[in-house]
């Protein structure tokens, strides 16, 4: 149980950077973001990510656009802006040096 | 034969089981009470979502939105649990018992109102705590003086 909890704090707590890092592959919009989520293991349930869309679209690192699909409603596509960019290369590199760190750490012994 | 309710949930137009109905309505103002911020503009996301569920769950759209469709969306949004802890709501109220202030109760008084005001502040019965507070003067040892000084300890309303 204890285990379970620390893994899904760290998963919570990278999960704004994964988001981030797949728009900087191309726009995408929920569907597609939650599935990608899915399949690396980020994401049980869906709902968690709009709240967390919001967020980053209102500190300024994505925006969005409506755009038509062949089935069903318009889709929100969402873009990194410039700003999006700088903040992901600042995770970039927190996220190197701290696999270094972790990595030292571990082959110490 | 089932009442059906016409709703618009993200912009869409459904018929629901008034079952299926009442359950999305009470999901969607729970989650709302527990996203921090922007919830109007989150939960037009979520909507949006639940309507794309719901139309690839619909074989044509003269089909009845049923509770186990809406009870499959929901599976896939997350319990509203996922979404935290009601944090507009909780925190007003825990503010407010932090306001309250002990006061002799003007309304609720049989002397001087300090049975009352105790009683009002702890969200007890104030004949129980006039019982209890006799009860200990009379039979228990404790001096009446314990009361003239909350009397005047206790400022009045």
């Amino acid at each position: 149980m204890e285990k379970d909890n620390i893994k899904v704090q760290m998963r919570k707590g990278i999960m704004e950077y994964c988001v981030l890092a797949i728009l900087a592959n191309g726009d995408s919009y929920a569907p597609a973001i939650i599935s990608e989520l899915k399949s690396a293991e980020m994401i049980v349930v869906e709902g968690t990510l709009y709240p967390l869309l919001t967020r980053l679209k209102n500190a300024g690192y994505l925006t969005y656009r409506w755009e038509e699909s062949i089935q069903g409603p318009p889709r929100k596509y969402y873009t990194l802006t410039e700003d999006g960019r700088t903040y992901l290369a600042s995770l970039d590199e927190a996220w190197d040096s701290l696999v270094e760190q972790i990595n030292n750490i571990r082959n110490k012994h | 034969m089932k009442e059906t309710i016409n709703a618009n949930i993200g912009q869409q137009v459904f018929t629901l089981d008034r079952d299926a109905y009442d359950r999305l309505t009470i999901y969607l103002n729970d989650v709302r009470r527990r996203i921090a911020s922007d919830a109007d503009e989150v939960i037009g996301d979520i909507e949006i979502r639940i309507a794309e569920i719901l139309r690839e769950s619909l074989h044509s759209s003269m089909m009845v939105v049923t509770l186990a469709m809406v009870n499959m969306a929901i599976a896939r949004i997350g319990a509203p649990e996922d979404f935290g802890s009601a944090t507009q709501e909780t925190s007003e109220s825990s503010r407010g018992v932090e306001a309250k202030q002990l006061r002799r109760s003007r309304t609720n008084r049989s002397i001087a109102g300090v049975c009352g005001g105790i009683a009002d502040h702890l969200g007890i019965d104030a004949t129980i705590l006039r019982i209890v507070m006799l009860f200990l003067i009379i039979f228990g040892g404790m001096s009446l003086w314990v009361y003239i000084i909350l009397w005047l300890l206790i400022p009045e309303e």
